[in-house]
């Protein structure tokens, strides 16, 4: 049944020639395994357009949603394994067009008449770095935005149409949407036709011209084989171990997924392993001679290869031989030094170091916040409306001139000259305690250094108040629980009682009241308002106007009002969502992902 | 021959197992929508205050919730939309009040009802599927007409629940999918 099927399909078709053209080849040398590195790569090649074929089905290649589809497919069955194998294989594929041309190069396997399979080869190796250039920047990470950005610039630099490339390439003047656009038309388009048109023309031309047993039937020359099973065997057996590494690193290490690209981040570039020679060589060229670097030795070298099956011709076998030998060591031993350099610096450089460890924080947090979901703005929007990391960049920026933020461990923001408090759990227990107490309250990370220091709350007015000491805890529950603390909530639900207790003290005109607006009670004048004190609404109306009747009124010359004019945002000096991340980062309100139950037996 | 052999069921065994590794990811990865759970039911939400609504006269109201499309998650999305009718003049004690709550979703092929205020009834505008103030499937006196929907609007779990400051009343109602195309009415 199987054979009458198959009689006639190779009836209709003719397939049993067609893979006569395989299994007929025969070895003049015998089997060896210095050739198993052609197998290796086509098969290498198919899994790495195979994986990405199954990529491109979840894959978004827009600005905002790139990052987010690419983390997607990470959270899918086998998508990380099957991005890794794609990031490894592509990597491996690299590596095995080196070895595999060094070995063409050695063996001298250009030689007429296979000087187009040996052209068309070459012609393969600028085509899949551009593939590995164009396929790095698609998931919209940081990295990825500043390589290709740096690599355009490269390609801008060229002469007479570098400009015109470039500004095609990139689809404006910037790095976005259009870029992404444009990438994966490249990867996923028009360099797999390309590649996958040569690649034919190229085992086809090598299949032509290779020995079949017609020619030479192999029990008549000693030491021949034929091509399967023999050579088969130990190409599947090499592929097998290849394929090995690169399924064992997809899946034990996965492809990495950067910070998402934002425009606020810092990042060094620096490009993929495989292009740091090309990285390092630009070093040794003064800034005008930098396209000797990166464009006149990458282009002589190629061309002077192109050629290389007709210089052969006119040099004698020895002097063919030296030749050949030299540029394999030649680009052997350059390749080595110069990436190991390059790498060494890098690893020396204190700056890039700590910038990488920096960012390998952070993309730790967007990779937490990414887990609760990406908002239609994209993953970028993760990080800039994340309290936890814009907090103290803000704080920094606006408020460490004066105040620190400095926890008990003495950790944290320290103010450039402490004149106003630490800001550290800010109106949690622990702060109303030290703020009640006169010492506390004069101490020089807190009033200290301010006018405030005079206040009544140094002379100890406090204590003054008839049944403090009785009622003082309760007091600094009840007031600490006006802010409504996300990380005191279970304490207040707990002593729900005693901050009952406290608030009607607050309320009492004998005590808080006198001076301070506390719900109906009080006024407002003396000191600030204790209504919701520290809550976000309070905090948020503080540091917009802290000049406000309901904090310190017209005696402020503390503290800048960041927002004082509702009606013109343009006129302040922090926006509305700028004072809101300040607000819950101060609060210590973001979002924490839940921790598996943590493992206690780490304990000392 | 015997070594020939050998080799070649080498060469296949391992050609087998790399297939394996590459094919069986692949079919999981291609296959995961297949296994992903649905999110229809999103909860009790109150859609409307008691007052908004008047006696015996439809109101939509629509459902929001979050929706995860794919990789974008929509923190405030319309997931749903919500025929009300509240059937009683009660505005003391929320038990007594009655309100009934409708999935906006026609049976019949999923198309969005309306109500036809002059005929008093509900009307899906694709097919002509018509259903009563009840939410029950009816036929128009009309030569010809096959009412198309194999069940009638699905109504869904609607209560009257006090405000947070005791004034005031919510109507809350607890949305849910259900499948189309089927006589039953069968949670998505």
């Amino acid at each position: 049944m199987l054979t009458n099927f198959k009689t006639w399909l190779n009836d209709r078709t003719g397939y049993q020639k067609m893979l006569g053209l395989y299994s007929n080849r025969v070895l003049p040398n015998g089997p060896s395994w210095a050739a198993t590195t052609a197998s290796c790569m086509l098969w290498m090649f198919v899994v790495v357009l195979l994986t990405g074929l199954v990529l491109l089905s979840s894959f978004s290649p827009s600005a905002s949603s790139a990052w987010a589809s690419v983390f997607y497919i990470e959270q899918q069955p086998a998508g990380s394994f099957l991005r890794g194998l794609h990031y490894f294989g592509a990597q491996a594929l690299i590596i095995l067009f080196g070895l595999h041309t060094m070995r063409v190069l050695l063996s001298a396997a250009f030689r007429s008449p296979r000087e187009l399979v040996w052209i068309t080869g070459l012609l393969l190796i600028p085509l899949l770095m551009v593939w590995a250039v164009t396929g790095n920047p698609l998931p919209a990470t940081q990295k990825g935005y500043a390589q290709i950005d740096v690599e355009a610039n490269i390609l801008g630099s060229s002469p007479v149409i570098g400009p015109f490339a470039r500004q095609i390439l990139i689809g404006g003047d910037s790095v976005g949407n259009l870029t992404l656009t444009h990438l994966s038309f490249l990867h996923m388009a028009l360099l797999p036709l390309i590649v996958i048109s040569l690649t034919i023309f190229h085992i086809w031309q090598m299949f032509r011209h290779a020995p079949t047993d017609k020619e030479l039937p192999p029990e008549m020359v000693e030491g021949a084989a034929r091509y399967w099973p023999d050579q088969s065997i130990r190409n599947w057996s090499v592929f097998a171990v290849v394929f090995g590494i690169v399924a064992w690193l997809a899946y034990t290490v996965g492809a990495p997924l950067e910070l998402p690209a934002d425009p606020e981040l810092h990042h060094i570039a620096r490009p993929e392993w495989y292009f740091l020679f090309l990285f390092e060589l630009r070093r040794y060229f003064p800034p005008e001679l930098e396209i000797i670097a990166t464009m006149v030795i990458p282009t002589v070298a190629m061309i002077f290869l192109l050629l290389l099956p007709f210089i052969d011709r006119v040099c004698s076998q020895r002097a063919s031989a030296i030749l050949r030998f030299v540029i394999v060591a030649a680009f052997a031993a350059s390749w080595t030094w110069l990436t190991f350099t390059s790498l060494n610096r890098d690893w020396n450089d204190a700056e890039l170091q700590a910038s990488r460890l920096e960012e390998e924080k952070l993309r730790e947090r967007v990779h937490a916040l990414a887990d609760a979901g990406i908002p239609p703005e994209g993953a970028s929007f993760l990080l800039a409306s994340d309290p936890k990391i814009q907090g103290p960049i803000l704080f920094e920026r606006h408020c460490a001139s004066c105040h620190s933020h400095v926890d008990e461990n003495g950790e944290g923001i320290a103010a450039k000259e402490q004149k106003a408090p630490n800001l550290y759990g800010f109106a949690s227990r622990d702060w109303v305690k030290t703020v009640l107490d006169p010492e506390g309250w004069t101490a020089e990370h807190m009033f200290g250094n301010t006018e405030l220091a005079e206040s009544d709350m140094s002379y100890g007015v406090v204590d003054g108040l008839p049944d403090v000491a009785e009622d003082l805890p309760k007091l600094i529950a009840a007031l600490s629980a006006e802010a409504e603390l996300p990380y005191q909530v279970d304490q207040d639900t707990a002593d729900a009682d005693i901050i009952a207790e406290g608030l009607e003290f607050l309320q009492s005109e004998d005590n808080c009241a006198m001076c301070h607006k506390v719900y109906d009670a009080g006024e407002n004048g003396i000191g600030p308002e204790l209504t919701l004190y520290g809550s976000r609404s309070w905090l948020r109306d503080f540091i917009s106007n802290p000049a406000h009747d309901r904090f310190y009124a017209n005696d402020n010359n503390y503290m800048t009002a960041f927002a004082p004019d509702r009606n013109h945002p343009e006129r302040n000096t922090l926006d509305e969502k700028s004072i809101d991340l300040l607000v819950d980062w101060l609060r210590q309100d973001w979002y924490e992902p839940e921790t598996p139950a943590v493992t206690t037996d780490e304990k000392p | 021959m015997q070594r020939r052999t050998l080799l070649i069921r080498g060469c296949q065994a391992i050609a087998a197992a790399i297939m394996a590794v590459l094919f069986v990811p692949i079919g999981r990865f291609i296959s995961a929508p297949l296994f992903r759970k649905s999110q229809s039911s999103s909860g009790a939400q109150r859609v409307a205050k008691l007052g908004q609504l008047e006696v015996g006269k439809p109101m939509q109201v629509p459902i929001i919730g979050k929706r995860q499309d794919g990789w974008t998650l929509y923190p405030d999305s319309v997931i749903g939309k919500v025929w009300l009718i509240r059937r009683n003049e009660e505005a003391e004690n929320p038990e007594e009040c009655k309100v009934d709550a409708y999935s906006a979703v026609c049976p019949h092929i999923g198309c969005g009802i309306n109500h036809s205020p002059d005929k008093n009834h509900f009307i899906c505008p694709c097919h002509g599927a018509v259903f009563d103030e009840q939410g029950a499937k009816m036929n128009l006196e009309e030569p010809g007409y096959n009412n198309p929907s194999p069940r009638g609007m699905d109504s869904l779990i609607c209560k009257v629940v006090n405000s947070d400051d005791g004034d005031d009343f919510w109507v809350e109602v607890e949305y849910e999918q259900f499948q189309i195309g089927l006589s039953e009415q069968i949670k998505k």
